[in-house]
């Protein structure tokens, strides 16, 4: 419950992270899915180009294995009879094992009636004999039927194929069905799927191989009859050329120029099984077949080029029908996985996905920064809040602090100064002089130690309390308090008269209150210990030497009274310091200590130059700003 | 006739101290000494230890402490301005504060007087001598009360 809080916290402070994160997200998958159709798209176009080019290389190689057939059925109509040299002279004009390697026979069967039968199978016999391939009787097989196409020539006439010379393919229904059709439209037709015997390829124990194949059937007619009906052509017909294709030698040539990351098999019909395969470029049969991964590194391999773009479940793929001499046959592509030559290009959708995603998360991560210290700055901040609350409370107690001591640690020194008088008065007769000149001292330490307490108050009352600045004209001021301090002091009307004079229109940024404070003290000051010159003169302005150009105003304090001693420069501004003796000047150290402060809260300096009976002047800044003056600062400092 | 004089102060120093500098001033007057603010409303509104008091005498002048146990001096002047028979009094506050604020409090809450009391005894002689001279000798007061 509590850690469901929690995490819901963590969502909502980060909750803009967590958008930055999702849009970027959605942004990456969508230019994934952008990137990967489009990849896929022109993978599909080249692949699409690459199944019409292949379908039409193998549609021109059939036509030219049945031109070869056409040519040579040309034969029959140049000339009344053909003997089999004519044959074997057609046969390797053309070229024929080395132009049509798929063409493993060329031969031709002749229509025989039962009646010439014998005739035949002597003749065949015979040139069985001719050409030393044994002894048996010619056509075959045996048994008696209507009509008969024994297989008269054959070339190339070798071993292999010399046991199909005499051969009736009449007597098997599959090729009596394609033979008749070839007949009735007087076009060359193929058969289904057959094996055809071949000579083993080099590197086999056996001497004989069944290869996968066709046999196509083209039509003799007879010289000079018409064959423009079923009929007519059914009564005209002479015999078949016959070419017994085997498919590996027909379609190797024409597909090895094709991109071999894709793969062909031809089917007979629609039947996708393995036993109707004709042709198979990589000898996998794909068609029809789920695949199965292949173990750990297949699975990967899978996975990756499903992410790719190879989608794993729609594998691209495509089926056609293609005609091969009258017969359908069904063609079929498929991409390899992997293996592709543009794997450049596949990859990309995935460089996209990755790539998106590190920025994503580099997104994310930076969002969540600014986030988390965007909200560690709003927690300093409030801390500060309560920082200043805990200030104001303590201020506050500072204040009822300072009333109390204000009124209570007054109340017994009235006691004391007042009891003191009361005992000199009333009881005078009794207490001799040095009894009275004790009690003196007593009310003397008493009164002091009021002005004390009044001063303390005076100095803590600048330190707190708000500051509250106004624009004011330093010098009015200046010339307000001088006045006051001549009401104040009478006595020095006439003898001893203080000359005053202040720079008029200085205006300053600052608290009114802790402003008079300081001229107070500095010009009382002044007033004091001027008592005893002759000539008092107080002078109170800016400093045009060091005030010039790009530094801040320094105010100064100016007298030609009793001064200091340049050695205790230091003291000055210590509470309780003081440079001169009780007797001499009255004071209590803390006056000079004030004004500090109240150039402190203004953000300002205070520094003083002096010499013994030649005056004092007192100079100070109201506000940050540039070094002052370094032979001024230096002199403070070498005070110290 | 004997004007009279209200004295409020709790601290029985002072008290002497002011009876002496009254006297040392010649000023006569009957002296009547509340030593808390309570005590000080009791006697202005004859209540508790006051209870039947002859309240058409009132004090010619009220001098007034502010800190007080009790009721402190503040209240006990807010008090006499919000009742008519004590209204019009002349309040002289007279205390050992020298905070701004006391000062300004005084005047709003209606004083006519602030004196600090200073430690200096003769100051402070100086300081009941002025302030008996003006209150019970010059200062002519329209009657309270009927």
């Amino acid at each position: 419950m509590r850690r469901a809080r929690r995490v819901f916290g963590h969502l909502r402070r980060a909750a803009v992270a967590y958008a930055v994160l999702l849009v970027a997200l959605m942004l990456t998958i969508l230019a994934y899915y952008y990137v990967r159709q489009n990849v896929e798209a022109s993978v599909r176009d080249q692949f699409d180009e690459t199944v019409r080019a292949a379908q039409d290389a193998i549609d021109r190689q059939m036509n030219s294995y049945v031109e070869a057939m056409l040519g040579s059925r040309g034969l029959f109509y140049a000339s009344n009879s053909v003997e089999e040299g004519e044959w074997d002279d057609y046969a390797s004009g053309i070229d024929l094992q080395e132009r049509y390697e798929g063409m493993q026979i060329l031969g031709y069967a002749e229509r025989v009636d039962p009646a010439d039968k014998d005739d035949v199978e002597e003749q065949l016999a015979e040139s069985l004999r001719d050409e030393g391939l044994g002894d048996r009787s010619g056509l075959h097989p045996e048994g008696e039927r209507p009509e008969y196409f024994p297989l008269t020539f054959v070339e190339p006439l070798d071993e292999v194929n010399g046991s199909l010379l005499g051969y009736d393919a009449y007597s098997d229904p599959a090729y009596r069905a394609v033979m008749d059709r070839a007949r009735d439209t007087g076009q060359a037709q193929a058969t289904g799927k057959v094996y055809v015997l071949t000579e083993a390829p080099g590197g086999s124990r056996a001497d004989l191989a069944l290869e996968p194949g066709l046999v196509v059937y083209l039509p003799v007619y007879r010289r000079g009859r018409s064959v423009d009906d079923v009929d007519q052509r059914q009564r005209a017909l002479e015999g078949y050329v016959v070419a017994y294709l085997e498919a590996e030698g027909l379609l190797r040539g024409t597909l090895e120029s094709f991109d071999s990351s894709i793969d062909f098999e031809i089917y007979d019909g629609e039947d996708l099984a393995p036993n109707s395969l004709l042709y198979d470029d990589d000898g996998v049969l794909r068609a029809g077949e789920s695949q199965e991964p292949a173990g750990f590194f297949g699975t990967i391999g899978m996975f990756a080029d499903s992410l790719a773009g190879g989608s794993g479940g729609s594998k691209l793929s495509d089926l056609r029908q293609i005609d091969l001499a009258g017969r359908e046959y069904d063609l079929y592509f498929e991409a390899l996985p992997g293996a592709s030559g543009e794997g450049g290009s596949r990859l990309l959708p995935l460089f996209v996905l990755l790539s998106g995603l590190v920025v994503s998360l580099l997104l994310f991560g930076t969002t969540f920064m600014l986030v988390r210290s965007r909200l560690r700055a709003e927690k300093a901040g409030r801390d500060l809040e309560d920082a200043n609350h805990e200030l104001e409370s303590t201020n506050r107690e500072l204040e009822a602090f300072s009333y109390s001591v204000s009124h209570d640690l007054r109340a017994p020194l009235r006691s004391i100064d007042g009891f003191s008088q009361i005992l000199v008065e009333d009881y005078a007769d009794e207490i001799d002089d040095e009894g009275k000149d004790y009690l003196g001292r007593v009310r003397a330490g008493s009164q002091r130690m009021g002005r004390l307490i009044d001063d303390i108050l005076g100095l803590s009352r600048v330190t707190r309390g708000n500051m509250e600045r106004k624009r004011l004209d330093l010098g009015a001021l200046a010339e307000e308090v001088a006045e006051e301090l001549r009401e104040a002091r009478p006595e020095r009307e006439d003898e001893r008269k203080v000359e005053f004079s202040a720079q008029k229109g200085l205006e300053v940024w600052g608290d009114p209150k802790l402003l008079r404070v300081a001229l107070v003290n500095l010009i009382g000051n002044a007033w004091k210990f001027t008592e005893k010159s002759p000539e008092a003169y107080i002078e109170f302005g800016l400093s045009e030497k060091l005030s010039y150009k790009g530094r801040v105003p320094v105010y100064y304090v100016r007298d030609n009274g009793a001064g200091f001693d340049m050695a205790y420069a230091g003291k000055l501004f210590g509470a309780f310091q003081r440079l001169h003796g009780e007797d001499e000047f009255e004071g209590t150290g803390i006056g000079l200590a004030t004004v500090q402060r109240v150039v402190h809260r203004h953000g300002g300096r205070i520094w003083a130059e002096g010499e013994v009976d030649r005056g004092a002047t007192f100079y100070f800044t109201l506000r940050p700003g540039l070094r002052l003056d370094p032979t001024a600062s230096q002199k403070e400092g070498t005070t110290k | 006739m004997g004007k009279i004089i209200l004295l409020v102060e709790d601290n029985p120093d002072d008290e002497v101290l002011t009876r002496r500098a009254l006297k040392k001033n010649n000023i006569g007057n009957d002296l009547v000494v509340a030593h808390d603010g309570a005590e000080a409303l009791d006697y202005l509104f004859g209540t508790g230890a006051y209870e039947g008091r002859d309240l058409s005498i009132m004090p010619q002048v009220v001098l007034l402490d502010l800190k007080l146990p009790k009721v402190d001096g503040l209240e006990v002047l807010r008090r006499m301005r919000a009742d008519e028979r004590t209204k019009l009094l002349p309040v002289v506050i007279l205390t050992s504060s020298r905070e701004q604020q006391d000062l300004v409090d005084g005047y709003g809450y209606g004083a006519n007087s602030y004196i600090r009391k200073p430690v200096d005894f003769a100051q402070f002689v100086e300081a009941v001598r002025q302030l008996g001279l003006y209150w019970l000798v010059l200062n002519e007061t329209p009657r309270a009360g009927g």
